[in-house]
């Protein structure tokens, strides 16, 4: 049987000047899944790498939770000690408890909020499996339980899942963008991303129900998470009962989970995604919408409360769209043709226009024009010159 | 009893050849009608097995229960997660009562 290890970083005191580690290490220790629990200074640091080195050198652990900071902080460099130690990525676990613990709540609250949030991430990466979808690299489907409905097919925003000559779907590497949508879709839940499983999901919704009341399980998108780190580098506090559970689209959200959520006697289930049209895989948020509505519905029939389950958009304000130098262009229309969003249209006088409403401010266009003519405002060449200059000289 | 199937909800599984529930119904006894809705072609071989209204994706099929365990107003709804159902019971009074059972779906 698969065990786990625990490494617990301190961050240079920042997070274990908050969270009590030795009671945190304690309580961990008495699980019978965890093998071992560490504590290292700098988990991201040469000396930090050696110590989870040696512990996943251990002959019994063969999986690992990190609790530190955001995925979205250092998330790289342990996916990099990951493919170091020749060990699959999924099976080490990142637990976010500098942003959404440390700086997001009060000391009182913190320890038990730490151990709950540790908890989740032990039951997901021992919940991880590999059906097919590690070595895929994007969306897969499980073929045995698969039943031909094509909804994938049909709500896929990028193409990449095709019927396969055998009758079943399948994802093409190439296109698969890794969003979820289909995941969220799938009515039996046999769609599996590299990281992202509806069993591994489930199982971490099982310790939030010792959490502190009311228990909240928040879905929060790539985009919303970050805005979530971001209110905890500031500082701002939220309700200890809120747990945040990161997902790649609001569209990844399968009502399966939400039954699941609802089965394991949790509160309330929050979906926090982006606005209307500003998703950046196209529909995901309109989908999710879509899907919440239903399943309302079908929690007023249980008669359970509707409020139960929310979808929250956050305005991201408008994205400054790509301009187009006129003098510059050549009117070769490959602007037009590569934009996702269909944003660039040609006018009557042979001029290729930005729709500002359309444009979210991707770069594709940027990027694709061979005559330079095509410029981000926020990113535009001058500004990333810029910033590789101040990286190198740091 | 058979299942009722409300047909503003069921979107015949986007008109495929064979909707879920067809594929799942143990006696073949659902089946699409012309409007691409699903309906159950011979109520009363229906036993009553459920397996339509759990596996509906839109939660669009309703199985009436036999009178004789309840009356009109006593419903008894699945709902499905990775590996539980949770199952409302709601009797004549309505009075609710919910239970999570454990499948072996892991």
């Amino acid at each position: 049987m698969s065990k786990a290890g625990v490494v617990l970083c301190r961050c240079n005191s920042i997070i274990d000047g908050r969270i009590d580690f030795e009671q945190l290490n304690k309580k961990l220790a008495a699980d019978k899944k965890v093998q071992a629990v560490i504590q290292v200074d700098m988990a991201c640091s040469p000396r930090g790498k050696k110590t989870i080195r040696e512990l996943a050198a251990m002959e019994e652990v063969d999986r690992l939770v990190v609790a530190a900071c955001s995925p979205f902080s250092k998330g790289a460099v342990f996916d990099g000690f990951a493919l170091e130690m020749q060990m699959p990525k999924q099976l080490i676990e990142l637990v976010n408890l500098r942003e959404h613990c440390a700086w997001a709540h009060e000391i009182k609250d913190a320890d038990k909020k730490a151990l709950t949030l540790i908890k989740m991430g032990l039951k997901k990466v021992l919940a991880a499996r590999d059906l097919g979808q590690w070595s895929a690299g994007c969306a897969h489907v499980n073929k045995l339980k698969c039943d031909r409905c094509k909804r994938c097919i049909e709500e896929c925003p990028n193409r990449a899942i095709q019927l396969g000559a055998d009758g079943y779907p399948a994802a093409d590497p190439a296109i698969c963008q890794r969003c979820g949508i289909c995941v969220g879709g799938c009515p039996l839940g046999v769609i599996a991303l590299p990281d992202f499983r509806l069993e591994e999901v489930s199982a971490m919704l099982a310790p939030l129900s010792s959490g502190q009341s009311p228990v909240i399980a928040g879905f929060f998108c790539n985009f919303a998470y970050q805005e979530a780190d971001l209110m905890g580098q500031i500082g701002r506090q939220h309700s200890p009962g809120l747990h945040i559970i990161r997902v790649p689209c609001t569209g990844a959200v399968n009502m399966i989970t939400v039954n699941d959520a609802i089965a394991e006697g949790i509160d309330g289930i929050m979906v926090v995604g982006c606005d209307s049209s500003q998703c950046k895989h196209r529909k995901g948020n309109e989908l999710a919408k879509y899907r919440i509505a239903n399943c309302r519905k079908g929690l007023e029939e249980q008669l359970l409360e509707q409020e139960r389950l929310v979808y929250v958009s956050l305005g991201e304000g408008l994205v400054e769209p790509s301009v187009i130098n006129r003098r510059k262009c050549v009117r070769c229309g490959l602007c037009a043709q590569i934009c996702p969003y269909g944003a660039i249209k040609i006018t009557d006088s042979g001029d290729y226009e930005v729709n500002a409403r359309a444009c979210r401010g991707c770069g594709a266009c940027a990027g694709a024009c061979r005559s330079g003519a095509v410029d981000l405002p926020q990113a535009s060449g001058g500004k990333i010159m810029a910033a590789i200059k101040s990286a190198l000289a740091g | 009893m058979p299942p009722k199937v409300d047909h503003t909800k069921c979107d015949g599984c986007r008109a495929e050849e064979e909707p879920l529930c067809e594929q799942i119904c143990p006696g073949n006894l659902m089946t699409l009608n012309d409007e691409g809705k699903a309906i159950c072609r011979e109520n009363r071989d229906c036993w009553d097995c459920m397996s339509c209204t759990k596996i509906c994706p839109q939660g669009a099929i309703e199985t009436r229960l036999p009178y004789q365990l309840g009356y009109y107003p006593a419903k008894l709804i699945p709902k499905v997660g990775t590996n539980k159902i949770i199952w409302t019971c709601i009797d004549i009074n309505g009075k609710v009562e919910r239970f999570v059972v454990k499948t072996r779906n892991d």
